[in-house]
């Protein structure tokens, strides 16, 4: 059996220059930073953007990563930040009801799922990036606080209105079918 | 344990197919830095012979070339300085998109549709391209929109806003509060959210910025330069080594190295503290140096520091800092110094008025006044976009 290599091992290798070790990093990380910029952002070029810019970033400054720590946290911070960033910037120069994508970002997913993520990307940013963090990637509180710098119960308060404020959108649409 | 929405949103998160594009991979992994170079033995005598063959060219060029001595400081250049009636307003540099300066506890500024001419401020500073103008004003953290839109009260704060910094991504902003008899640093989102202090006790210091937003240096209550992670968030109290208490601190416009100065010191400072200080000079004034009064990094090589009468540069290359050119007298007393594109600078000269001049960095020479303001007592960080 193939042992797998870890994250710190493949980024000394990508760091001495290896594209082989860069590329396992990659291949690793995008679908996590990829759903997390969609989630976002609500759009799946933009996520595109996103997420390669964040490799970028990250790539380019390996030689400044602290190996101790966990790459996967480092780059989702990056992704997060970027994401952000582009979002404030969009909704400053078009005004937040024309930033919708005309398709839906989740065609791919089933009408039930379809319906929650529609309803995720109705959240505030700052509750979407906390949902993201903690249900699309697996980050506990105390890590999300760690990353984004806040308080570990501002992140769970956060969670929580974010929760709540999905529960209500869920009965609403409940309550229309009925 | 995970309640049925949450399971909902863990599969419903996980269940898009994100399969990259190959442009996003290549693009990624030749974002890549280019391999350390593999140490050979046989070839370090030839280097070092090579080496030697260099230095003494380069020593026979210096003796010969009166540019070259006056360069590295073996001769000293003397300005002429002849001030014209300046314009009463701020204006614009070429190659800039705004520039604010505060004196005196009054703020110049202009970028865009906006020009505010002496109004009352404690800290200013604008957002990167100067699409944004954060103002300390009284207790308030104030931003105002450049293109003539309304202002917003960021933070309302307990003392006096003494210092700020605009992330370059633009949106985090560094900002300095007095507080009783200390200064406490605190990071905000350019909307006013996330408040947050980094640190309690810090020096009245301008922060700056890591290039890649991942990083701030500050200089602490007692004068040490502090790096703070905000990737990792976690700080790192660099040891004061030669250049003892920190004034000013830069990092460099397109990598980490992150120069700081101190009264009559200037260095690059590594993970273990100021390497290879340097001093700075009076110039021709004869006693202490002063305080640092400006740094700022004309280039990713080039670092120039100010105080008292005189601007030096220095180079910054194979992990050495040293000396490009040696003091160079101003006409009136340099307190803020920002660089521009094109080998040019701009200083504030604070006596016997307000004076804002960009010159040529080599010769110093006055190509255009931009601010000639009445006299004023403060010092004059000049944020320039």
């Amino acid at each position: 059996m193939v042992r797998r290599a870890s994250d710190a091992t493949l980024v000394r290798k990508a760091r001495n220059g290896s594209r082989d070790a860069a590329g396992e990093l990659f291949g690793r990380y995008w679908p996590g930073a990829w759903r997390a910029a969609l989630v976002l952002t609500g759009r799946r070029e933009m996520a595109d953007d996103v997420a390669q810019d964040a490799f970028e970033r990250a790539f380019a400054a390996l030689s400044r990563f602290d190996e101790s720590r966990p790459f996967g946290a480092w780059l989702h911070r990056i992704v997060v930040n970027r994401a952000l960033d582009l979002m404030r910037r969009e909704r400053r120069l078009v005004g937040l009801d024309q930033v919708a994508e005309p398709e839906s970002p989740w065609r791919d997913l089933d009408a039930e799922d379809r319906e929650l993520l529609n309803a995720v990307a109705t959240l505030g940013l700052q509750r979407r990036t906390v949902v993201v963090l903690r249900y699309g990637l697996g980050y506990s509180p105390t890590e999300i606080a760690e990353l984004l710098e806040l308080p570990t119960g501002t992140v769970n308060s956060r969670l929580a209105r974010a929760l709540e404020e999905l529960r209500a959108i869920r009965e609403e649409a409940d309550a229309e079918r009925a | 344990m995970p309640n049925e929405l949450e399971q909902q949103l863990e599969r419903a998160l996980s269940a898009t197919r994100a399969t990259p594009p190959e442009s996003a991979r290549k693009a990624a992994l030749d974002a890549l830095p280019p391999a350390p170079p593999h140490r050979r033995r046989g070839r370090v005598p030839l280097a070092l012979a090579l080496g030697m063959a260099i230095l003494l060219a380069s020593a026979v060029t210096l003796y010969a070339s009166p540019d070259a001595r006056q360069a590295v400081g073996l001769d000293t250049y003397t300005p002429k300085h002849v001030f014209a009636t300046g314009p009463k307003r701020l204006q614009v540099p070429d190659g800039a998109s705004g520039i604010a300066v505060l004196a005196g506890g009054r703020m110049w500024a202009t970028a865009h549709a906006v020009s505010i001419n002496g109004a009352r401020a404690t800290a200013v500073e604008l957002s990167p391209n100067a699409l944004n103008i954060a103002v300390g004003r009284g207790r308030d953290l104030v931003a105002v929109h450049t293109n003539g839109s309304g202002e917003r009260v960021l933070r309302r704060t307990e003392g006096q806003v003494v210092a700020i910094s605009w992330a370059p991504n633009p949106i985090e902003i560094a900002y300095v509060v007095k507080d009783g008899a200390h200064y406490r640093l605190h990071l905000i989102e350019g909307d006013g959210d996330n408040d947050r202090v980094i640190d309690p006790s810090v020096a009245p210091v301008r922060p700056t910025w890591r290039w890649d937003n991942g990083a701030l240096a500050y200089v602490s209550a007692n004068g040490h330069v502090v790096v703070r992670d905000l990737i990792h968030a976690r700080s790192t109290v660099l040891p004061g080594g030669c250049l003892g208490y920190a004034e000013q601190v830069g990092y460099a416009p397109t990598s980490s190295a992150l120069a700081a100065a101190s009264a009559g010191m200037v260095a690059v400072v590594g993970a273990h503290g100021p390497a290879h200080c340097q001093p700075i000079p009076a110039g021709v004034v004869i006693g202490p140096p002063g305080p640092a009064k400006g740094l700022t990094w004309l280039s990713p090589t080039t670092v120039v520091a100010s105080n008292a009468r005189s601007v030096s540069q220095f180079r910054w290359s194979d992990g050495r800092l040293r000396v490009l050119r040696r003091p160079q007298e101003t006409r009136g007393n340099p307190v803020g110094i920002a660089a521009l594109p094109g080998n040019r600078l701009v200083i504030a000269l604070d006596s016997p008025r307000l004076r804002m001049i960009e010159v040529d960095a080599n010769t110093l020479h006055i190509r255009r006044v931009l601010l000639d303001a009445p006299p004023t007592d403060g010092a004059a960080p000049v944020s320039l976009r």
